[in-house]
């Protein structure tokens, strides 16, 4: 998906030289309603994430010596907390798993058609395959979810938590924006290849 | 060993009878509540749908029609009311009807439905009420 995204970039630069090549059609806008909530969904998702980052260490209660995410492992069921879920309409919503000592976090990402799709699973997964740069990113989302972060007690031992939540948060923003931003360039590159395919046939 | 028999037999029947008290209490809610809307009543509606939830109940079906009378009543309101009716829920009324809204807030956002309305209801009920209701929405094992 890199590689499409530096290419998609190259090409918008032609495109605004090729007047007849036509305006880059934008990828539809969010309605007024949409817009609306994404604020409040986003606002909603930071106190909910605030309120379930209270972890700390806690040693295995199984296996000595040893020391689990409990939200993962699912042993014991006093370690567990309810899990929340925030939801924006049928499509996005957020999945806050807490626990004692760790929170998994998984998001659906909004995909209207077909091409959004294809471009959600290539960029999760390009981010995936890089999950331990990542810290905490998950190597696999849970089911029915593009993609999950686990955050363990460790990570806030180092982190600040509130910055945790701002980086979520902002996560979330950007990657409907950089997915929006690549269908627009697919279709961009899309339309000049036909045109310049037609010409030949003029 | 008769006695404890008898016993067994006992508590087994109770949650049956507790099961049919529950299913009775939360119609009459239902009625109490369709006919305040009906006054327009927004803010006794909430208040009266949000008592003695079902907590910790075995039946899912008790569970759900109360789910759907608490929704109900919520999504009702304007959205100029949302402010002032959990302003009063949480100055005039038992700090424990601030947390039963927040459950059941949650509740309707798993099952993804009124998802605007709720998201502006949470915002109000977390900004008058602080983290604390959201903690015990996530702690409280006894589950709307």
């Amino acid at each position: 998906s890199s590689s499409s995204s530096s290419s998609g970039s190259g090409s918008s630069g032609r495109s605004s030289s090729a007047p007849a090549a036509g305006r880059a059609r934008a990828a539809p806008r969010p309605s007024a309603k949409m817009a609306n909530t994404l604020k409040p969904y986003l606002d909603c998702i930071r106190t909910t994430l605030t309120a379930a980052m209270c972890v700390r260490n806690f040693p295995s209660q199984i296996v000595e010596r040893h020391n689990k995410p409990e939200v993962e492992v699912r042993g014991n069921r006093e370690l567990i907390l309810n899990p929340l879920t925030v939801s924006r309409n049928e499509n996005e919503m957020c999945l806050i798993e807490p626990s004692i000592n760790s929170v998994r976090v998984s998001i659906r990402i909004k995909q209207a058609d077909e091409i959004e799709e294809i471009l959600t699973r290539m960029f999760s997964r390009f981010l995936m395959q890089r999950a331990e740069q990542f810290v905490i990113l998950r190597r696999k989302p849970m089911a029915n979810f593009d993609l999950s972060f686990l955050i363990t007690h460790k990570h806030l031992e180092d982190m600040w938590k509130h910055k945790l939540v701002d980086f979520v948060i902002t996560f979330m923003e950007d990657i409907d924006k950089e997915i929006n931003g690549m269908k627009i360039a697919i279709n961009t590159r899309a339309r000049i290849v036909a045109y310049e395919y037609i010409q030949q046939f003029a | 060993e008769d006695d404890e028999e008898e016993e067994q037999q006992q508590q087994q029947q109770q949650p049956q009878v507790e099961r049919m008290g529950e299913a009775a209490e939360v119609q009459a809610r239902q009625r109490e509540v369709a006919g305040l809307l009906q006054h327009g009543k927004h803010r006794e509606a909430v208040k009266a749908a949000l008592q003695n939830p079902p907590l910790g109940s075995h039946d899912q079906a008790v569970k759900d029609m109360n789910t759907e009378v608490v929704l109900n009543a919520i999504c009702s309101a304007s959205d100029s009311e949302i402010d002032k009716i959990v302003a009063d829920l949480y100055h005039n009324s038992s700090p424990d009807l601030c947390d039963t809204l927040v459950k059941y807030i949650y509740k309707g956002l798993a099952d993804r439905k009124y998802c605007g309305v709720l998201l502006k209801w949470h915002a109000s009920a977390v900004n008058m009420a602080g983290l604390g209701p959201v903690v015990r929405a996530m702690t409280d094992r006894k589950t709307v």
